[in-house]
């Protein structure tokens, strides 16, 4: 027979000598007789003992996506991009209507993490205004 | 000469103990530890206990921090001492029944226990851990109190948060050298800080660099956490926190530490 802590229903300090004399009275107390087989890190729930699972597997936090100013928003295109975009505002309601909101007085960042943002970008690909490559590249709102 | 009941001479100021002016000789106990005889000329002994750390928990919580119980106690030279334990991850380390810490444990810090009798008792608590999301481990209760909860990548030290919370400009304690044991028994100096770059060495009390990236390169000091790694958290320090990671950082060891002064 065992003895062992129970803390926050695992095994902690499991040894086969009684602990009395080893620790501190108030912690000596704590020990419950427990089955041979018992080791640290094994769980006990509803009176029964269990190995512990094997770790959960990593999951990576999902990145979070970028937001950027109206300024730095125009900057992540290149010169001739830009040129091209003002020059298709005056014949195409969508994309007048996307840099419309974007230069709208009161918004205060573009998010690229909206939807409505990476279709708006995705239309000017549509249009032959920039890549998909590019589309990419803007998206992830790293100045260059 | 009275050679009282042990065949040596009784203490030095027997009725009015007091503790020597400096601890001069310490020895670390890393392993649980039976049959210590008490030196020639040992009249006091004092421990320094330091429990396993917390390992870092499913979920993105990094480890808590382990225990800390110190106190002296009167003893007689050839004595045996009672058995040393001392706790791996999680566990708890003791002194026969005299003085004990529990280990970190879940979201519970490990805290400290003296018993009734023994001199210049002291405990502290260790840091805790609050909110997931890539942290460093929390630090120990040490000499300098209650330790410091979860970093916000690096692992924690002894005086404060680690390099991610507190700016670059502080310096880190020393290293774990036998002149830094000595200070630390005697408090003397400042608590360890959280180390500012990859490349500082970390000191007693000192948690570790975060990179946030990769994991870790520089190791924690005693009482210090691991740093938060993107693919294994780091081990915590002695009695540190783990940090959190692809694969959970386990908590540090314990460590006893006993001292002492010839002649008192």
């Amino acid at each position: 027979m065992k003895h062992t802590r129970i803390i926050n229903g695992v095994a902690v300090d499991t040894r086969v000598e009684s602990p009395a004399g080893y620790f501190t009275p108030n912690i000596a107390a704590e020990f419950v007789a427990c089955p041979d087989e018992v080791q640290d890190g094994w769980i006990f729930a509803d009176g029964t003992w269990a190995a512990p699972d094997a770790p959960a597997p990593w999951v990576e936090p999902a990145p979070t996506p970028p937001q950027v100013t109206l300024v730095q928003f125009k900057l992540l295109f290149t010169p001739a991009e830009r040129v091209a975009i003002k020059a298709a505002r005056a014949t195409d309601a969508m994309i007048d209507d996307f840099y419309e909101i974007v230069e709208d007085p009161r918004l205060t960042m573009v998010d690229f993490g909206l939807q409505s943002t990476v279709d708006g970008v995705g239309y000017l690909v549509s249009r032959g205004l920039i890549t998909e490559a590019r589309k990419d590249e803007i998206i992830s709102g790293v100045l260059k | 000469m009275n050679k009282g009941n042990y065949g040596f001479s009784a203490p030095p100021n027997a009725s009015t103990r007091v503790s020597p002016p400096e601890w001069r000789n310490y020895r670390l106990i890393t392993v649980t530890t039976s049959g210590i005889v008490v030196p020639q000329n040992v009249y006091q002994i004092k421990f320094l206990v330091f429990s396993g750390g917390g390992n870092a928990l499913a979920g993105n919580y990094a480890g808590v921090g382990g225990g800390y119980a110190e106190g002296v106690v009167d003893v007689i030279p050839g004595q045996v001492l009672p058995t040393i334990t001392v706790g791996a991850a999680q566990g708890t380390s003791s002194v026969g029944a005299w003085i004990s810490a529990t280990g970190g444990n879940g979201v519970t810090p490990g805290t400290g226990t003296v018993a009734a009798g023994i001199r210049e008792p002291l405990t502290a608590t260790g840091g805790g851990t609050t909110a997931p999301g890539g942290k460093g481990g929390a630090s120990s209760g040490s000499p300098y109190g209650d330790g410091v909860g979860d970093g916000a990548g690096g692992g924690n030290a002894w005086g404060r948060k680690s390099i991610s919370e507190r700016g670059a400009s502080t310096p880190v304690s020393s290293a774990s050298s036998p002149d830094a044991f000595i200070a630390l028994i005697n408090k003397r100096g400042l608590p360890g800080y959280g180390a500012a770059s990859p490349t500082d060495n970390c000191g007693i009390g000192c948690g570790s660099y975060s990179q946030n990236s990769a994991n870790q390169a520089t190791v924690p000091g005693i009482g210090g956490g691991g740093a938060f790694g993107a693919t294994t958290g780091q081990t915590g320090g002695v009695a540190g926190g783990g940090g959190y990671g692809g694969v959970a950082g386990p908590g540090g060891p314990g460590l006893v530490i006993m001292a002492w002064t010839e002649g008192y």
